[in-house]
């Protein structure tokens, strides 16, 4: 089918349009709102709506304002014949004519049916806008859906019933009517057993009632199982509770029987652990008593030895105490006159440094009282006296007269020839008469008088100084200072000889002495003294003998005094227990005869007790712990009620007849599981034969798909030379599936996970390879029309997308593009360029028409 | 005691199981007719019993099926055992035990049974019975499965007490040498025959093996005296009863009568191929002969058929199991469709898929590993068969 010319009159902005289009490619060029989309939306209209549509099919196609109704008319070949297609769209008054090259002319319905025949497409009734843009959805590219992918559309809308039959003719294989007939009677019966989802035992079919009758026939055995196993059960408590109370029956008296024995054997037992102590007691009382006459008379006897014994050795520790004491007291006697005459000699001594030290001491009071200070000073004194008769002495005038012939008076004083003399005073020379007079004046004028008195003065204090120690001079005070001072020392050495004793003391001392005789003499007391120590420490070893020998005797004694003691205390308890023990029971030995009759006693019960507890291990009781006559009475009352409850249970179970309907059910449920089995086989049979059909189907549409997926990697050769592998199945439920493109990258990439450009091109390409593998069914040519549809491939690439549709019309694809980019246009080679709005009334014929595919 | 030993001369039979329901036995018909030669059964025992002037009867455990069988059929039971011209001796069983609820302690049961049946005595407790010169020691079961050995008071009764004549032991239960051989009919009581003092009796008369049995010399399975299932091997005999002459200290003489009415067999055959089938039918006529409705047959198949013969095979089982009361069909036989089957499926140039579908179901059909699938596949090649001969 090859669309030839279209015009449109009174479609929304176009009121007069016609464009030829090429056999090739024929590009729309136009800038937006030029009108390019509402000629793809025409020719789409003119097939598939029906003139009469109404609503808004028919609004959109008219013009604003309304002017007339709006006409499209078409002009293609199909089936060996060029047709004149005139639709009016005017709701019910629409018109609709189909004329073909003979002049045949086809009006309403049947020019509508027929133009579905041509198309291979049914009009859309009732205007549904959707469905409408569905038909032809492999060959009309709508603006935006560029990047759908064609395989996902619905198969109806791509025309794959007829896309498989002319894949069939290239593959030569097809499904005959029979394979059809088969396949489809087996789908139905698979679908009496199945759900649409695949599941086994569609609700309803005779498979699920046998499932469920199954079911019910499992859960009643299963119920009856379980009234069988409550019944085997109470069979089992009520054989167990007949058989405990069996037991119990028999244990009751022997566990009576055996309390009683007991209880007379705890009495007995209580008896005699009172008993047997006392009785031991007596016993050991006895034998005590025995023990204490044996050893009790030889101690006594080996007492009142001793006591004999200590006398004697009482007065030998005593003449040894009384030497010894003798020898010690004559020692003292010695010692104090040796004393005596060691203090006598002392107090002498000190009487003598006594004497001595009076005298110093009266020497030095005789002496003036100079200390050295008060020599110092004397001293002092005298220096200074020195100093000042030196320096006048030093500051005195020789005065000599060697010849005179007068009279010469000297202060008076006659000077006579010869005369020489010193001057220490202011003197006057004076001739007799007078006329003659010298002052002289030694040292200049007033100081020698000056140093005469200070000598004078000092001569005066010395001299008091000296009276008042009434000593001559200097000297005498040193010598007497001297003498003073060595006589102190003296006495200082002295008194401390004498030291703290004072000779009082020791005459005390001494008058406390016994006196010596008077030839004593301390050497000799000493010798007497000497002599007697080693007397004395014979004597005191011999004391010490004595004492340690009575010390021991009198230990030994109270020693032997306390055991008697001991023991007669003893032998006291003793006799009073066993009097005890023959007042309680007339005496030990029928006391023993007493306590041997409870054992014998208690023996012949214990024995009796093994012979019953054997007697109860025969009847089953093992262990006898706290089991008592009551706690067996308490298990007999609950066994009782074990029984009575199961067989309460078996009794009102008994006329059921459990086994017959054990059995009926287990019969029933093979029956149901056999019936269930046949109907599952029948079912999976039918569906393994449908999965069988369906695969095989797939294989054999496996050739199907490889004339598409051929030509499909022809066009996408296109674009790339790398080698490229396209991935196109064929799944009979799902149509076409599993697009991918796998480049040299080695990666398969699914469509949707391709960039938005790789999308458009590879869905043009798998569009125009649709058209290819359909046209021969539609005349050897099929339109495909791209509305903006390369808007994300990249304009590097639109050559590649040039040849491509370049091979699209080599193999009977009618190609209409339209782009509002110039450049588009211009990267394009198409037969025919039309540009919005029409500028020439005449289309550009740019190439030659192609020689018939 | 007193006056010259006597022979005692008694019947002894077991495992009556009146009131089996044959619940696998699909046709109502054939259950009725299985239950009522049961009863039938009984009446031939009186017969015998009467030609026989035998002293009396005892039936060794299960003279019903269950503790509590419908009534109509106990009154039938009790009917015919009315019918027997001698003491009845009757133990319960493991089948139909004698603990609380059991129909022994109903009084309806014990009310019917003294009017139509007199001579019944139901043997409940463990101690003897002299009879007719005879003394029974019974061994009744209590309940289902006892906790002891039901012989057990045996080892402590006081023989010097017991009265002179011939001495029965009557127990039912598995002996341990035969326990194994059934564990579908052997009950777990357990009887320890080795247990018993030497000489305590003469004649051990033993319920619950449904085959005939001799155990020891003086002790016997008698079996049933209606077969009641499928002979698993060749010497297992069923449908008859014990006529049992006994003196003191002697061995006893024990005769086999013949009692049954129905006849079970077994027939197990591998099938080579789709000749066999007639081999197979050939046998099971020899079977039956002419008869119809009086036999029950265990047919145990295996080997390998073609599609038609595994056709033929199905028709003509459907045929077969018209003329016998119960046909038990185990069957492995395989399926395999031969090539001359599938050469007609595969040979179909015009119809690809079809002959492609065959192909591969053919295939599915010969694999080892997956049977079910395998036997999936056969399943869908012979609905293709057919499928494709209709089109025809």
């Amino acid at each position: 089918m090859q669309l030839l010319q279209i015009t449109l009159e009174h479609v929304r902005l176009h009121r007069q349009l016609n464009l030829p289009l090429a056999s090739g490619i024929t590009v729309l060029e136009g800038a937006n709102e030029s009108g390019k989309s509402t000629l793809a939306e025409a020719i789409h209209r003119a097939l598939f709506l029906p003139a009469r549509t109404a609503g808004a099919a028919l609004n959109q196609l008219r013009t604003r304002p309304f002017e007339a109704d709006p006409t499209i008319s078409l002009q293609f070949s199909a089936d060996g014949n060029t047709y004149q297609l005139r639709k009016t769209f005017a709701g019910s008054r629409g018109s609709v004519s189909l004329s073909d090259a003979a002049g045949n002319v086809l009006e309403g319905e049947r020019a509508e049916e027929r133009l579905a025949q041509l198309v291979g497409a049914s009009a859309v009734r009732g205007g549904n806008l959707g469905r409408l843009r569905e038909r032809w959805a492999h060959l009309w590219v709508w603006q935006g859906q560029a990047g759908v992918d064609p395989l996902s559309l619905a198969p109806a809308t791509i025309d794959q019933e007829r896309l498989l039959q002319q894949l069939q003719h290239q593959a030569q294989t097809i499904q005959s009517g029979f394979d059809q007939q088969i396949q489809q009677a087996i789908r139905q019966r698979w679908s009496l057993s199945y759900t649409d989802g695949g599941r086994e035992g569609r609700a309803g079919s005779e498979l699920d009632r046998a499932l469920k009758a199954e079911a019910k026939a499992a859960e009643n055995l299963s119920q009856l199982e379980q009234d069988e196993q409550a019944q085997q059960q109470a069979q089992r408590d009520f054989a167990e509770a007949s058989s405990a109370l069996q037991a119990l029956d028999a244990q009751l008296p022997l566990l009576k029987q055996r309390q009683q024995l007991q209880d007379q054997q705890q009495r007995v037992q209580e008896q005699l652990s009172q008993w047997q102590p006392v009785l031991q007691r007596g016993e050991q009382a006895a034998e005590h008593l025995q023990k204490l006459w044996q050893s009790l008379a030889p101690a006594q006897a080996q007492l009142e030895a001793l006591q004999q014994r200590l006398p004697e050795t009482e007065l030998s520790f005593k003449a040894a105490s009384e030497a010894l004491d003798q020898a010690i007291a004559q020692a003292e006697t010695l010692q104090q006159w040796m004393r005596f005459l060691q203090l006598q000699q002392q107090a002498d001594q000190l009487q003598a440094l006594a004497i001595r030290s009076a005298e110093l001491k009266q020497r030095a009071e005789q002496l003036p009282a100079l200390e050295p200070a008060d020599l110092e000073s004397l001293q002092q004194l005298e220096r200074s006296r020195q100093d000042a008769a030196v320096a006048l002495a030093c500051l005195s005038t020789g005065l000599e007269l060697t010849a005179t012939d007068q009279a010469l008076l000297l202060n008076d004083q006659p000077l006579r020839a010869g005369d020489a003399l010193d001057l220490d005073q202011d003197a006057e020379l004076r001739s007799a008469s007078g006329g003659f007079v010298l002052q002289i004046r030694p040292g200049g004028a007033g100081r020698l008088n000056q140093l005469r008195q200070t000598k004078a003065l000092l001569d005066q204090q010395l001299s008091a100084a000296l009276q008042r120690w009434n000593l001559p001079d200097v000297k005498a005070a040193k010598a007497s200072e001297r003498e003073r001072r060595e006589l102190i020392a003296e006495w200082r050495q002295l008194r401390s000889q004498q030291g703290a004793i004072a000779v009082d003391q020791l005459r005390q001392q001494i008058a406390a002495l016994p006196e010596p005789p008077k030839d004593a003499d301390l050497s000799q007391l000493r010798e007497q003294l000497d002599a007697l120590v080693p007397q004395g420490k014979a004597l005191r070893l011999q004391r010490n003998q004595a004492e340690a020998d009575l010390s021991q005797q009198r230990q030994q004694l109270e020693q032997l005094q306390a055991s008697c003691q001991s023991d007669l205390q003893h032998q006291t308890r003793a006799q009073t227990v066993l009097e005890e023990v023959q007042q309680s029971h007339g005496g030990l030995e029928s006391f023993r005869q007493q306590v041997s009759r409870l054992q014998q006693e208690l023996k012949q019960g214990q024995q009796q007790l093994q012979r019953l507890d054997e007697q109860l291990q025969r009847q089953g009781v093992h262990r006898l712990d706290g089991v008592s006559p009551v706690a067996v009475q308490h298990q007999r009352d609950q066994w009782l009620q074990q029984r009575a409850a199961s067989r309460a249970l078996l009794e009102s179970q008994g006329e059921r007849g459990l086994q017959e309907q054990l059995e009926m059910a287990r019969a029933d449920l093979e029956d149901c599981a056999s019936q269930r089995q046949s109907l599952q086989d029948e079912a999976r049979m039918l569906n393994l034969l449908l999965q069988t059909f369906e695969q095989e189907q797939a294989q054999l549409s496996e050739s199907y798909s490889a004339p598409l997926a051929d030509s499909l990697e022809a066009y996408l050769r296109c674009f790339t030379k790398a080698p490229s592998r396209l991935g196109l199945r064929f799944d009979p439920r799902q149509g076409f599936v599993d697009l991918d493109w796998q480049r040299e990258s080695g990666v398969a990439w699914g469509f949707d996970d391709l960039s938005g450009g790789t999308r458009e091109l590879l869905a043009a390409a798998v569009r125009m390879a649709m058209a290819e593998v359909l046209a021969p069914a539609y005349d050897g040519v099929l339109p495909v029309l791209f509305d903006d549809a390369f808007t994300n491939v990249d304009p590097s690439r639109w050559s590649a997308l040039n040849a491509m549709f370049q091979r699209a019309r080599e193999r009977g694809v009618q190609v209409l593009l339209l782009s509002c980019d110039p450049n588009f246009s211009a990267a394009i080679q198409p037969d025919v360029l039309h540009q919005l709005p029409l500028r020439t009334a005449s289309p550009t014929a740019l190439h030659r028409r192609r020689s018939a595919a | 005691m007193f006056g010259v030993l006597r022979l005692v001369r008694f019947l002894h039979t077991a495992d009556w199981q009146i009131g089996k329901p044959y619940a696998r036995v699909v046709d109502p018909d054939h259950r009725a007719r299985l239950k009522q030669v049961r009863i039938a059964v009984i009446q031939r025992m009186a017969l015998f019993v009467q030609r026989q002037q035998l002293d009396f009867v005892l039936v060794a455990g299960d003279l019903f099926d269950s503790p509590a069988p419908a009534r109509s059929e106990v009154a039938q039971a009790l009917s015919a055992i009315g019918q027997i011209p001698a003491p009845v001796l009757v133990i319960p069983g493991n089948h139909d035990h004698g603990g609380p609820g059991s129909l022994w302690h109903q009084g309806w049961f014990q009310e019917l049974s003294a009017d139509v049946a007199p001579n019944l005595q139901i043997l409940l407790e463990r101690q003897p019975v002299s009879l007719c010169g005879a003394v029974v020691l019974p061994c009744p079961l209590m309940r289902q499965t006892a906790v002891e050995d039901p012989l057990s008071w045996l080892t402590q009764l006081n023989t010097s007490e017991l009265p002179d004549g011939p001495r029965i032991v009557l127990a039912h239960g598995s002996v341990q040498s035969f326990a194994a051989l059934d564990s579908q009919e052997a009950s777990s009581n357990q009887l320890s025959l080795e247990q018993l003092p030497q000489g305590l009796c003469d004649y051990i008369a033993l319920g619950d093996w449904h085959g005939l049995k001799q155990v020891s010399a003086n002790a016997w399975y008698c079996g049933c005296p209606e077969q009641d299932r499928f002979p698993r091997t060749a010497d297992y005999a069923s449908s008859q009863v014990l006529l049992v002459e006994l003196e003191r200290g002697c061995s006893p003489a024990v005769s086999i009568e013949p009692t049954g009415a129905l006849q079970w067999h077994h027939i197990t055959m591998r099938l080579q191929g789709d000749a066999d089938l007639e081999l197979l039918e050939r046998q099971v006529q020899q079977h039956l002969g002419q008869r119809s409705g009086e036999d029950l047959l265990l047919l145990e198949l295996d080997g390998q058929l073609s599609l038609t013969g595994a056709a033929r095979l199905e028709a003509w089982l459907t045929s077969l199991s018209s003329r016998l009361l119960r046909l038990k069909h185990r069957q492995r036989v395989r399926t395999l469709p031969s090539d001359a089957e599938l050469a007609p499926l595969l040979d179909r140039p015009g119809d690809p898929l079809f002959a492609r579908v065959v192909s591969s179901l053919k295939e599915q059909s010969l694999q080892q590993d997956n049977a079910e699938e395998s036997r999936l596949a056969v399943l869908a090649l012979r609905e293709l068969q057919l499928l494709a001969s209709q089109e025809i």
